[in-house]
């Protein structure tokens, strides 16, 4: 078999494996191991793995990893959600659909400091949604809103699944932070837009409120918002790399839950355990994909792949599109981490030899913004949107279905936000430009 | 595996003692990455006041990483933390599924055995050549060898996840 067939067939038994249930970090690990040694002996894999698991974690890039997990995790344990969200209702309560704004926008702050949706997806569902079926809102209206809210976190930096891009394309974290955050604060004010737009035009689905009967304010929240600004602005202005960034905000998220007596010896150790259980999981992941990719690589298929794809000679912009639509269907069953390195191996180099008349950098940041928003699609999108899953995991009583019934208009957002960054990438790089 | 600790075998993440230790584990692991926390935050601060950080920060914060992800994996194996996709099994009757997850989870054994094995062989070989950091001088050897040890934990607990889905009746 030459190199490329034996590529095709790895990634087909790995596809395979993965649609039999087996756990997509240990898939790749498996396929990978087993090509890796079709391609150069036993000899050569045992001595790889003689280094290789220790080496690959002990990276201080990767460290922006767990500490991100863990600042996101004391966050969400000292209850600042609950705050953020009082204190967004108080300021849009009245308007239609205020109260789901007041999800939308407390979810992109809290974004600020937690990089996991499905995090912001859970403690909304706990904190916000309650209170907006007290005051008569639709509960799949409700639950829509808390689920497109979590995929802001996507986006708005810090985000993990940010970090595992840059880290799997070997680009700038920096760089990719600054350029998710228009796209990511666009993201906020369409999805306000459409909860208003909605509540218009069916006032019983998301009534005005009495602003003043939620009882929030300010004061309780300035202090984390101000680690999430000193966090990413810092970041931004490279008075500290993503790492110190991210240890600053994760020392600083648990004083401040100390302080305010919010965070408590059981809150602190469910924080450390899930932390603990997230970060395994990604780093599973990881290994299996660094495994997988050092045998891509011997294949040489990726680069063979791109080349022949450049060669068809259709525009790049359909090339793009085509691989977006590989991720939307992807991402309609798969996790999207898993997606992400699953993928990239072999569609980054696609993308990078297309020519958009782009330096090959902007390329490839403006990439990785377009992947992460399809896949904020695919955490909300039908048949499978984890955010929704967990929503209506937290709300029994709040079907799915209508759920996604009401996060359609929110995705048809999304196709349009999606289709202005492909169009104008100036919307993504603009920031990268100005502050590099 | 002999039945031990009495009408303890219906936990739900293994048997006590090895689910206790592997919780325990992962919250050193936690206590390791505040730590590294705090560690980078006293560095920023100096470097801030002396414009000097705290020499070799960068090589404890990579060991910190090293050992807190292997000391992740086992804890993460007994909550079923690691993501696997159910949409085309569905249809499958509960026992076969429940059959796929114990192989699967036998192969994951296999296969951190291995990890083991061959991360110990490292140690040795670093710890024979007394390979240290550049900046502090730690010795690596000794944290590759609690990695190949903590690897080998990983493979006990995915070998007691298979044990407890094949056991399960229904």
């Amino acid at each position: 078999m030459s190199g490329t067939t034996t590529a095709i067939a790895g990634f087909a038994a790995m596809l395979l494996l993965i649609g039999l249930r087996m756990p997509v970090g240990l898939a790749m690990l498996f396929t990978g191991s087993v090509g890796y040694v079709s391609f150069v002996g036993m000899a050569p894999f045992l001595s790889y793995v003689k280094s290789t698991p220790y080496h690959l974690f002990a990276d201080y890039t990767l460290s922006v990893i767990p500490l991100f997990i863990l600042m996101g995790a004391f966050a969400e344990r000292s209850g600042l959600s609950t705050d953020l969200f009082r204190a967004a209702a108080r300021a849009f309560g009245r308007r239609k659909g205020g109260l789901s704004m007041a999800v939308i926008g407390a979810s992109a702050a809290f974004g600020a400091i937690c990089g996991s949706s499905v995090a912001t997806t859970a403690t909304f569902s706990r904190a916000a949604l309650p209170e907006l079926r007290r005051y008569g809102y639709d509960p799949g209206f409700a639950g829509a809103t808390v689920a497109v809210g979590g995929t802001l976190g996507i986006l708005i930096p810090p985000s993990v699944i940010l970090v595992v891009y840059a880290i799997a394309t070997e680009q700038n974290i920096v760089k990719m932070f600054q350029a998710a955050l228009i796209p990511g604060l666009i993201a906020a004010c369409f999805y306000c837009l459409v909860a208003n737009w909605v509540a218009r035009r069916d006032p019983a689905a998301g009534p005005a409120i009495e602003s003043a009967s939620v009882g929030g304010s300010w004061r309780g929240v300035w202090p984390a918002l101000a680690v999430g600004v000193v966090v990413v602005g810092g970041i931004y202005g490279g008075v500290f790399t993503p790492t110190e960034g991210a240890a600053v905000g994760a020392a600083a998220m648990l004083l401040i839950g100390l302080a305010r007596r919010t965070l408590g010896l059981a809150e602190i150790r469910t924080s450390l355990l899930q932390t603990a259980e997230t970060t395994g999981m990604i780093f599973l992941i990881l290994l299996g994909a660094e495994v997988f990719n050092s045998f891509l690589a011997l294949s040489r298929l990726p680069t063979e792949l791109a080349e022949t794809i450049a060669a068809l000679g259709y525009s790049p912009l359909a090339i793009l599109g085509m691989l977006l639509a590989v991720y939307i269907v992807l991402g309609s069953v798969m996790d999207e981490l898993a997606m992400i390195l699953l993928t990239l191996p072999v569609f980054f180099p696609v993308v990078s030899a297309l020519d958009f008349g782009l330096p090959a950098e902007e390329v490839a940041i403006w990439f990785g913004i377009l992947v992460l928003i399809v896949v904020g699609v695919g955490l909300v999108a039908p048949p499978i949107g984890l955010n929704v899953f967990v929503v209506s995991a937290l709300a029994k009583d709040v079907s799915i279905i209508s759920i996604y019934r009401r996060v359609l208009p929110f995705l048809a957002m999304d196709i349009i936000r999606l289709s202005l960054v492909m169009a104008f990438p100036a919307l993504a790089l603009v920031l990268v430009r100005l502050l590099n | 595996m002999a039945v031990e600790g009495g009408d303890d075998n219906g936990t739900r993440g293994g048997p006590w003692l090895l689910s206790t230790l592997a919780e325990n584990l992962a919250l050193a692991g936690g206590i390791i990455i505040v730590a590294a926390a705090f560690l980078v935050c006293a560095s920023v601060g100096l470097r801030w006041m002396t414009s000097n950080s705290i020499p070799g920060d960068f090589e404890l914060v990579q060991i910190a990483v090293a050992l807190s992800a292997f000391a992740f994996l086992p804890f993460c194996q007994l909550r079923r933390g690691n993501i696997a996709v159910g949409t085309f099994t569905g249809a499958l009757p509960e026992r076969v599924r429940a059959s796929l997850d114990a192989l699967w989870d036998l192969i994951y054994a296999a296969a951190a055995a291995f990890i083991a094995w061959r991360l110990a062989a490292g140690a040795a070989e670093t710890i024979a050549n007394q390979t240290t950091t550049m900046v502090s001088g730690i010795p690596i050897g000794w944290a590759i060898a609690a990695t190949s040890a903590m690897a080998a934990l990983l493979a006990v607990a995915a070998v007691a996840t298979a044990v407890q889905l094949i056991r399960r009746p229904g």
